[in-house]
């Protein structure tokens, strides 16, 4: 049997990354150890949120799935963040999982050249450092040109209730137990991390009456760039709160807990902490938060978002039973941790190519990321750079003012992480560009020749971004109405005529009061906001664009793979030892190495400047 | 940026007094800069590469801040290899500070550390075998390079600038959580906006108050003004030749014998005091009067110190309350001819304006002593006060300062609908400081966000 890209595991980042390779005419092989759970949402049913909306809209102006799925199983969708500038917008969407997971599958069974197979992989074959194939738990082997890791948390899985351990890669799904061996036998360094998951309850045992009902936004816009019918909400969710019984039980069940009474000692996320994490480090609250969502809209299934526990199971029923609303509400599914193996990302390329093993791709939550998006954007990079690198084309590198994604990769790469990392906008210096609205204009145009985008999607978008570059100039020449503009908003008050085009730069102003006073002929949507954006931004940008130049010309000088690190004086030990191993490629890479100082760069540029003249 | 292309200028002889000082300029943009500083634009263009020549070095309102000498180095025949100028001034550390200052206001940049040296590695002014154990000098932090004049004038107080940054990051930590997590999670539970506004305010306060002691302490180490203002034949000349101990200013028992101002520097410990003797205050339309009592007002305005002379045997008259504490600066009263009258009346009126006094008999030799004591210690409790906590020390830090002060006054409104506008804003004084610090500090920000606030969703 034999292949050209073998992808391992579909998830979210398997999924992304067999379907974009499978574009080309390169023979694509998905192999999963269960074909059923293509897809699933194993934990959050929802996609998107502030900065990781931003992603899944990237991953679909590369030319993922994500949106498409989205867009026909989403249950109810949200722009998070409205009442806060556009750059930091974000959309969510509550997903019907069922629906979400079989599209996901049904996307993948519709390509020619794509085929899944259902196997447990447990060895990847390599010769001359090369990827040659795998081999799997049947014994059979597969001969290809590259492999892309995209298991999750599946290698070496342990779950955790209370003081209950059981091996699993999700619960009720056996894990993946030599995987992890076969690449730590190349030299490839490994770590462990932890991660969590709330319970599930049956939504017939829940009083709604005394819970918050959350609706969806009234004109729910789509993620992907290429749909154009309107989408629905169909269901809500619900908010309510912990309260301080529900913070006694926990506090007096702590032992019981495998993180605080030392059984689990990898890294959990911060900032999705377990409701006991919450409590140890903010007990003083009267109450957090909590968010009751629905799985699906044929199931009585309900995800209790914010709710993330291991304890043991009769301490969550207590818990559960202490909040308002849930009172008896049964569980359907127990919350529990799960610990992992995750392989170190700073021996990745920018191209999530192992520095190690030549053709071997590495994408998702083995590289220490948390979400669907995060691993649905490194997923759909490493098969664009397998895709690349068998076809002899340039690598595909998202530069850090191109893309959330961009920020991401260079994140793991450059500083590595040592707990599940999280995308937010505070990470992208270039956040004023990286807006949900335009992440189609930033990226199609660099995957377009590689064929990975629809024409008619590229047409469709290239007349908006043509359309909003004419409406940016004509607002110039558009004049306000005191008087209409005065009885129109008590907000701000216009006491001179003044262009449409710089009064936009007030805060109180946006582009929905043009199109409701009929000064911009346009319909209120996502593709006009960027319109606003552009506008509000102006200055900033420029600013931004600036600073882009000055780090562009350290981000393009390289520095060669074979330098001896050794040979240059004038490093501290420390510093010499971190590049020694993360191998920066440019002296900007370098220069965000945590720990490597302006003075360092100054001896690196100083010895390549030597080098070069020699 | 350490690693950039802008012109650079820095003191490149030991900081403090001396007779001379060396500022060196290197950078593309050198020549025009300097041209601008300089009275003699022409003797500057014409003059060819390594000769020394005489200029006046003034400020943007063609004031002189010094007579130079400055020898021009045309690329690649220079230090570091780029076009150079080396300015010899006077080593006193106002001109030279303000010299500095002019450059940077015509386009230049401070130096980093040891950047002059860095430059001319990069363009190869140094040989190979050097390079490296100079890699280290730069680098090592105690070392004593051939750059360590340049170094030490750099050397900042490290605590001072670490203070502003963490002000900063917590600042910066409260909006990034605001534009994170406020819609969905359960982090803020009070009127944050209102928080992170008073935080700004206070910084921003603070950033103020520095700069003003800064103003306010230069003028006083530039030394300072003392005008004698008062009546006309109140005894100020006879105050003054008394404090300068000799027949300055001529005296007479006319009213207004003193037209023209006189003054004179003296060094009191180490202070330098300029008296400055006035023409008599006197109700008058004669126009030759007028014009003198308008100087008269101009120099009480110019002054850091105004001494009210009053005499103890003439009743105040009215017009004189016109006059006192009319102008912005410290104000003691003098009370003479007090062998006359006990001038009780006098005592009431500074007691009531609080204003210090000390009573005198000008004609006395034994009162020069008492007189420049009251004065020298009245200036030490206002100003010395100031030298003491004023945290900005050198030109560099007070452009900072004035950097991060126009940031914070040109700071985008603190609305909901902006706050990454604020952010930015932030970033970039942020940024300001790590340059100036040489620290990398970005990252903390959301480390610390983690560490402070409980995150859901």
């Amino acid at each position: 049997m034999k292949t050209d890209i073998i992808v391992i595991g579909g998830g979210h980042g398997g999924i992304e990354a067999a379907q974009i390779a499978a574009k080309s005419d390169l023979d694509v092989m998905l192999i999963t150890s269960n074909i059923d759970t293509i897809g699933n949402m194993s934990c959050n049913p929802a996609i998107g949120g502030i900065a990781k909306g931003n992603m899944a809209r990237e991953i679909d102006a590369l030319g993922g799935l994500m949106g498409k799925t989205i867009d026909k199983t989403g249950i109810q969708f949200r722009m998070l963040n409205k009442s806060k500038g556009l750059a930091v917008w974000g959309p969510r969407a509550q997903a019907d999982k069922f629906a979400y997971a079989a599209l996901s599958r049904k996307y993948l069974d519709g390509m020619s050249n794509l085929s899944i197979y259902q196997d447990t992989v447990v060895e990847i074959l390599v010769s001359n450092n090369t990827v040659s194939g795998v081999k799997t738990e049947c014994g059979y082997v597969i001969h290809c040109k590259a492999v892309i890791l995209t298991m999750g948390t599946f290698l070496n899985g342990t779950g955790w209730i209370g003081m209950n351990t059981f091996s699993c890669g999700r619960k009720g799904e056996p894990p993946s137990l030599f995987l992890s061996e076969s690449i730590q036998s190349f030299g490839i360094k490994s770590g462990r991390l932890k991660t969590g998951t709330p319970v599930r309850l049956n939504k017939d045992t829940v009083d709604f009456s005394k819970l918050k009902e959350q609706p969806g936004d009234d004109e729910p816009w789509p993620f992907s760039f290429s749909t154009r019918e309107k989408i629905t909400n169909k269901t809500v969710c619900w908010e309510l709160k912990s309260n301080l019984k529900t913070h006694d039980i926990i506090r007096e069940n702590l032992h019981q807990s495998p993180l605080y009474s030392g059984m689990i000692k990898s890294v959990g996320p911060r900032y999705c902490p377990s409701i006991e994490d919450k409590i140890v480090k903010f007990g003083d609250r009267n109450g957090h938060t909590l968010h009751l969502e629905p799985e699906g809209l044929n199931t009585k299934e309900m995800y209790l978002n914010g709710f993330s526990t291991s304890l043991p199971f009769d301490v969550q029923l207590e818990m559960i039973h202490s909040l308002d609303g849930l009172e008896n509400a049964q569980i359907l599914k127990p919350g529990y941790a799960i610990e992992y193996d995750y392989f170190l990302p700073s021996q990745l390329k920018h191209t999530l190519e192992s520095r190690v093993i030549e053709n071997l791709f590495f994408a998702g939550q083995i590289n220490g990321t948390s979400g669907y998006e995060e691993a649905g954007g490194q997923g759909i990079i490493a098969g664009i750079n397998a895709l690349c690198k068998l076809k002899n084309w340039p690598e595909f590198v998202l530069s850090r003012d191109s893309s959330y994604i961009g920020v991401l990769i260079d994140d793991l790469i450059t500083k590595g992480t040592d707990e599940p990392y999280r995308m937010f906008t505070a990470r992208a210096e270039y956040r004023l560009l990286l807006r949900q609205d335009n992440a189609d204009e930033r990226l199609m145009p660099l995957v377009k020749d590689m064929g990975l985008i629809d024409e008619d999607v590229y047409e469709y978008r290239s007349a908006i971004w043509k359309k909003r570059k004419d409406h940016l100039s004509n607002l110039k020449n558009v004049y306000l109405d005191c008087e209409q503009w005065n009885n129109y908003s008590s907000l701000t008050k216009l006491t001179k005529k003044s262009d449409a085009h710089s009064f936009l730069k007030r805060p109180e102003v946006t582009i929905k009061d043009y199109i409701h006073l009929g000064i911009l002929d346009e319909t209120y949507d996502n593709d006009i906001l960027g319109l606003e954006a552009d506008i509000k931004y102006e200055g900033f940008i420029l600013k931004q664009q600036r600073e882009i130049e000055r780090q562009g010309k350290i981000d393009t000088t390289e520095i060669p793979s074979n330098l001896d690190y050794d040979t240059v004086g004038g490093l501290l030990t420390e510093t010499r030892e971190k590049l020694k191993n993360i191998k920066p490629v440019t002296l900007g890479q370098a220069s965000r190495i945590s720990g490597v100082t302006p003075a360092d760069i100054s001896v690196l540029m100083l010895y390549l400047s030597r080098i070069s003249k020699k | 940026m350490i690693y950039s292309d802008k012109t650079i200028a820095a003191l490149a002889t030991p900081k403090g007094a001396g007779a001379l000082a060396i500022i060196r300029v290197s950078g593309n943009d050198t020549f025009s800069i300097v041209e601008k500083c300089l009275k003699e634009k022409k003797r500057f263009i014409k003059a060819s590469p390594s000769m020394i020549r005489l200029y006046t070095f003034i400020d943007s309102c063609n004031t002189i801040i010094d007579e130079i000498t400055a020898i021009k180095y045309r690329a690649p025949k220079s230090y570091t290899g780029e076009d150079m100028v080396e300015i010899i001034c006077h080593g006193n550390e106002l001109i030279v500070e303000n010299i500095l200052s002019e450059l940077i206001n015509n386009g230049a940049s401070y130096a980093g550390k040891g950047e002059f040296t860095r430059r001319a590695f990069l363009n190869n002014k140094t040989d190979l075998l050097k390079a490296e154990s100079i890699h280290e000098l730069i680098t090592s932090k105690n070392s004593v390079s051939h750059d360590n004049a340049l170094n030490s004038y750099m050397g900042l107080n490290k605590n001072k600038i670490d203070t502003l940054i963490s002000e900063i990051q917590n600042i910066m930590i409260e909006l990034e959580s605001e534009i994170e997590f406020s819609e969905e999670d359960d982090i803020l539970e009070r009127d944050s906006l209102g928080e992170i506004k008073r935080k700004i305010d206070g910084f921003h306060d603070y950033i103020r108050n520095e700069l003003e002691k800064r103003v306010l302490l230069k003028e006083v180490e530039n030394g300072v003004n003392v005008s004698f203002i008062g009546p006309s034949n109140v005894g100020k000349s006879s105050i003054l030749n008394l404090v300068l101990g000799y027949e300055r200013s001529i005296v007479d028992d006319f009213h207004g014998t003193t037209r023209d101002f006189v003054s004179e520097s003296r060094k009191i410990n180490n202070l330098l005091v300029t008296f400055i003797d006035t023409a008599g205050y006197k109700d008058t339309d004669i126009a030759v009067e007028k014009v003198s009592l308008d100087k008269t007002t101009k120099v009480a305005d110019d002054s850091n110190v105004v001494v009210y002379v009053t005499s103890a045997d003439r009743p105040l008259e009215s017009f004189e309350h016109n006059y006192i504490q009319k102008s912005n600066c410290l104000y003691l009263g003098i009370i003479n001819k007090t062998d006359l009258s006990s001038g009780d009346d006098k005592v009431r009126y500074f007691l009531d304006r609080k204003i210090p006094y000390i009573k005198t008999v000008a004609t006395e030799e034994q009162s020069r002593e008492s007189i420049l004591n009251f004065i020298y210690s009245e200036i030490q409790k206002t100003f010395a006060q100031i030298d003491e906590n004023c945290i900005i020390t050198n030109v560099r830090q007070e452009n900072l300062f004035k950097y991060i002060d126009v940031k914070l006054q040109e700071l985008p409104k603190l609305h909901m609908s902006q706050l990454e506008l604020v952010s930015f804003s932030l970033g970039e004084i942020l940024k300001s400081l790590e340059e100036f610090s040489g620290k990398i500090v970005t990252d903390t920000v959301l480390n610390t966000i983690f560490n402070q606030f409980c995150i859901g969703k």
